[in-house]
């Protein structure tokens, strides 16, 4: 599709992008009371951009802009997660006490362009776009995290941000430089096509598959590059934390689900089989989860066993992703949606409760004890969809995977055991939470300084996870039929 | 009305639950009263199905049966019959009386109250279920209540053994979710449907095994045989009255109950190579615990160690069911039989041990009961009820679990290959009779404590909670039919059914 016709279909991003650039000024021009205007102001361009992407809600693929982006179910069903997480995230923020005596205006400005970033990631059909719109992702977070100038432990956290993602951009395009050269093109279908029919060595395709993977892995906090991005979670603010684990994560999932299946892999979604990319991935997810619930066991605050569960749960998701098949992927994907739904719920909670409870040494056997029966059931309900018993939409997602590993090949089996064993540990580190809220004998109370936005987004999450807990087929159908890529 | 019995009987704590939310926090008796109307409702409706129950009939009875989630087979699947309504009826009578054991409770009663519905709903699902997707989330909706009961309404250090509790059921929960996955996926087509599963899978031996191991790891967690006994003790001297009451007599129970529900019919050629060992886990069970409790002066502990051998007992029935399968069918009869029959029986005295415990320790705040002292002239109604229920306790004849103790063990000794060790768990009766002779001893006829010269018979409510079971003990041990009745075809159709699948495989 040429460059005019696919400006019907940028809409969404475009809303994005007009919305985010007259924040500024308009926080110029209204000095006093800046929130009065520019809250119902950002309100307004997430609804006009979710609009735009329902409007356009199109069952076949288009190539935008000469097929640098692909407009398929696929990228839609992200997109409108992305567009959902972000706005809760957004709302959630306003109430968050760090960043109350700031001013919001940059802030805004970065959320949204990070959105937009991680928009055109999930959408990019090829591998310059890939780059751009990771830098834009990249490059956006890296200021939200370091926001708070004063604050040491933000700019420390900001420094090793900028470290490892210009280290991973580097691998990064590195591996993307060198597919550039075997194969004569970025189109991500048309690689594929030629490197399945090249002569190329194996050994030197699965070398560059490692390498990309890694570029991606400090996004989807893979092990090897998982040890400063613990680091960044735990020193940013408590908001960027909660955007930070969701929805660049997302992100990065999608892009690499999407590069995985319109390049490595056959109409069935079986991955090729002699570059050994699931063998990888397989590797990869076990470490990863393994690793994230070990350090979890360890760490002291909530913040740092979110952080390290977040790097587990990429483990669990990458799970899937190593057997991929509609089975594996769909199972990804709704483990994804999942795992962020109950995240940002688990992250509201913390962001209104005051800074004691996010600092609490949980090992100090201290009760935080919400003053409201209210906080302590919704966490309770999100950490248990967290370690996936049931009747939450978490025990559904670890189901689900489970079940597409079985029914895979033999060689999956000893993950399948690994999952089992690391779903004890997982429970144990988030039961922990439980159990110094409700059962140490010391009291201490928390404050919750919930207004009625949190209220309402509380209970917003809490009804997917109970509900996908029970009855989830009309999601995992949608996720299904969402499996439907644009290849030119 | 009779079809939507079973559905009711889940669903009503759900209304409790409801009705609990929305009292007043002030009023905790309301609390209390909803509970207790909750729990006698579905006691009344495990009576309704005991008289319609229809004993000729082998198969399951009061089915519900509506498709649930298409894709993946998964269906909203109840039944009972005659393996699983004896629980069922167990169920709905200790729940009906923990209400009233926790009746002075003061802190939290309302959270209390709703975990313990949870709790109440997740067990009649677990026991009703025929479709094992629903099995796994009724017994995943079990884990969280009952850690929560542990450790908030637990006495001083129940926090580590709540987590510890919570680890292991985890532990089986995760083993017993991949066994069942398992199961599914070797199915053609898939199901998780376990009627259909019976003669469905049709496995090599070595998947078989596999898949068996699995399973009975994760259900020997919970049952709980030999090294992964310790959560029972911990969680039985710290919880609360009610809580432990539940766990030893019901909770454990999900251990064996899947062992013959899913293990043994549907993994039939895995079970008969597995008589020997189990009945050799068995005795070690019998003996450990026995021993065990010898040692014991804490009478929670000493149930405790008493549930592990009885369990042993339990799997000593079990053993005799997969040795005698294909040759011995009555001797296999008559084992799978008392072990049934025990595990009722042994729901009902651990159940009345626990609450006899709590009624000492509610007099003289004393939990070893070397320091009680005498209790026989002071309470001469609590003494008669405390030497009944020890007496049930290593099955004196009469009583309820003479009958089922001696079917398991009659039953394993007309198999050849475990008639020696069938001999060696007499030994354990023995024992069990020597430490609860001792424990008659020691709190009834000890030398009088100075201390306590006023102490108040049982009576009140606590004679109201134990009546029914002293009932129960003495009049099963008389016409035990009440419940052979109910189980005999469908402890046939098991054994055929095992014989069956093994022939199959061979």
């Amino acid at each position: 599709m040429d460059n005019i016709l696919s400006i019907k279909y940028f809409l969404p991003e475009i809303s994005l992008i007009v919305t985010s650039l007259l924040i500024l000024p308009l926080s110029l021009i209204f000095k006093t009371n800046v929130r009065k205007i520019t809250i119902p102001f950002l309100t307004f361009g997430f609804i006009l951009s979710s609009t735009f992407l329902i409007m356009n809600w199109d069952l076949s693929g288009h190539g935008l802009f000469l097929n640098l982006i692909a407009h398929d179910r696929f990228s839609q069903l992200f997109k409108l997660c992305l567009l959902i997480f972000t706005f809760f995230l957004f709302l959630i923020s306003l109430n968050s006490s760090e960043l109350k005596n700031i001013s919001s205006k940059e802030y805004h400005f970065f959320i949204f362009i990070s959105l937009l970033g991680s928009f055109l990631l999930v959408s990019s059909n090829n591998l310059l776009m890939i780059y751009i719109s990771i830098e834009t992702l990249s490059i956006a977070c890296l200021i939200l995290v370091g926001y708070l100038k004063t604050n040491k432990s933000s700019n420390i956290a900001a420094v090793k941000n900028l470290f490892s993602s210009l280290l991973s951009s580097a691998i990064l395009i590195y591996g993307l430089s060198l597919v550039y050269g075997l194969t004569g093109t970025l189109n991500l279908h048309e690689i594929g096509h030629s490197l399945s029919n090249s002569s190329i060595n194996n050994f030197s395709i699965t070398v560059i598959i490692l390498i990309i993977l890694f570029g991606f892995g400090y996004k989807l906090t893979i092990v090897p590059f998982h040890i400063w991005s613990t680091d960044v979670y735990k020193g940013a603010t408590t908001p960027i934390t909660a955007f930070l684990t969701t929805v660049p994560k997302v992100a990065g999932f999608a892009i690499l689900i999407r590069v995985l299946a319109t390049t490595f892999s056959n109409a069935n979604f079986t991955l090729v089989k002699y570059f050994h990319l699931s063998e990888i991935i397989t590797v990869l997810a076990a470490a990863t989860m393994t690793l994230g619930n070990l350090l979890a066991i360890n760490q002291k605050n909530i913040k740092g066993i979110l952080a390290y569960s977040s790097i587990a749960h990429s483990g669990f998701i990458l799970m899937g992703l190593a057997i991929f098949g509609q089975e594996g992927i769909s199972a990804s994907i709704f483990y994804l949606i999942m795992y962020s739904i109950a995240f940002i719920g688990v992250f509201t909670v913390v962001i209104n409760s005051n800074t004691e409870f996010q600092l609490a040494n949980l090992k100090n056997h201290n009760r935080l004890n919400f003053q409201s029966s209210f906080s302590t059931i919704i966490i309770s309900i999100f950490l248990i969809s967290l370690t996936g018993l049931p009747p939450t939409a978490g025990f559904v997602g670890k189901f689900y995977l489970f079940a597409a590993l079985i029914k895979g090949e033999t060689k999956f089996y000893w993950l399948v055991i690994i999952g089992i064993i690391n779903c004890i540990i997982m429970f144990f580190y988030h039961a922990r939470i439980i159990h110094s809220m409700l059962l140490h004998k010391n009291e201490k109370h928390i404050k919750n300084r919930y207004d009625k936005v949190s209220n309402v987004i509380l209970i917003l999450l809490v009804i997917p996870t109970i509900l996908f807990g029970i009855y989830w087929t009309p999601l995992f159908d949608f996720i299904k039929q969402s499996l439907h890529f644009f290849m030119p | 009305m009779n079809e939507h019995l079973l559905s009711m009987n889940i669903f009503i704590p759900l209304l409790g639950i409801i009705a609990i939310t929305s009292a007043s926090k002030k009023r905790e008796d309301i609390v209390k009263i909803i509970a207790a109307i909750t729990t006698g409702l579905q006691m009344w409706i495990a009576l309704q199905i005991f008289f319609n129950f229809d004993r000729t009939k082998s198969g399951i009875q009061f089915v519900e049966h509506y498709s649930w989630i298409k894709t993946f087979s998964i269906d909203y699947f109840l039944g009972i019959d005659g393996l699983s309504f004896p629980l069922v009826l167990l169920t709905a009578l200790i729940l009906f009386i923990s209400v009233f054991s926790s009746w002075k409770l003061k802190k939290g009663v309302k959270g209390y109250f709703i975990l313990f519905l949870l709790l109440d709903m997740g067990l009649m699902g677990v026991f009703t279920s025929i479709d094992l997707f629903l099995f796994l989330i009724f017994f995943g909706l079990t884990l969280f209540p009952t850690y929560l009961l542990i450790g908030i309404w637990g006495n001083s250090q129940s926090e580590n053994t709540a987590i510890k509790y919570a680890l292991f059921s985890v532990f089986s929960y995760v083993l017993i979710l991949l066994g069942i996955l398992v199961l599914y996926f070797k199915s053609d087509p898939n199901t998780f449907n376990i009627l259909e599963l019976i003669p469905n899978v049709n496995s090599s031996h070595s998947f078989q095994i596999t898949t068996f191991l699995i399973l009975f790891i994760g259900f020997a967690a919970l049952i709980p045989i030999f090294p992964f006994h310790t959560w029972l003790i911990s969680v039985l001297t710290k919880a609360p009255t009610a809580v432990s009451i539940i766990v030893v007599s019901i909770l454990i129970k999900i251990g064996t109950y899947g062992l013959i529900r899913i293990c043994f019919p549907i993994l039939p050629s895995a079970s008969i190579g597995f008589a020997l060992p189990l009945s050799i886990i068995a005795i070690i069970n019998i003996i450990y615990g026995a021993l065990c409790a010898l040692g014991q002066n804490d009478l929670k502990k000493i149930v405790g160690y008493f549930s592990i051998s009885q369990m042993g007992f339990i799997l000593l029935g079990f053993a005799s069911l997969i040795g005698g399968v294909s040759e011995k069918t009555d001797a296999a009869i008559t084992g799978i039989s008392g072990s049934l029959f025990h595990m009722f029986n042994h729901g009902t005295v651990a159940a009345l041990l626990l609450l006899l415990t709590g009624v000492i320790y509610n007099r003289t705040s004393k939990k070893d009961i070397s320091k009680v002292g005498g209790l026989s002239s002071k309470m001469p109604v609590f003494s008669g009820i405390t030497a009944l229920a020890l007496f049930a306790g290593f099955g004196l004849p009469g009583l309820s679990t003479f009958i089922s103790e001696i079917f398991c063990i009659i039953g394993s000794f007309q198999i050849p290959g475990i008639q020696v060790l069938s001999i060696i768990s007499i030994t354990g009766i023995i024992l069990n009779a020597a430490y609860f002779f001792r424990c008659f001893q020691l709190i009834l006829y000890s030398k009088e404590n100075p201390k306590y010269t006023e102490l108040q018979d049982i009576k009140g409510n606590e004679l109201f909670m134990v009546i029914p079971f002293v009932l129960i003990i003495v009049l099963l041990g008389i016409y035990p039919n009440l419940i052979f009745n109910i189980m005999t075809q469908s402890v046939e159709k098991l054994v055929e059914i095992v014989t069956v699948g093994v022939s199959i495989i061979n």
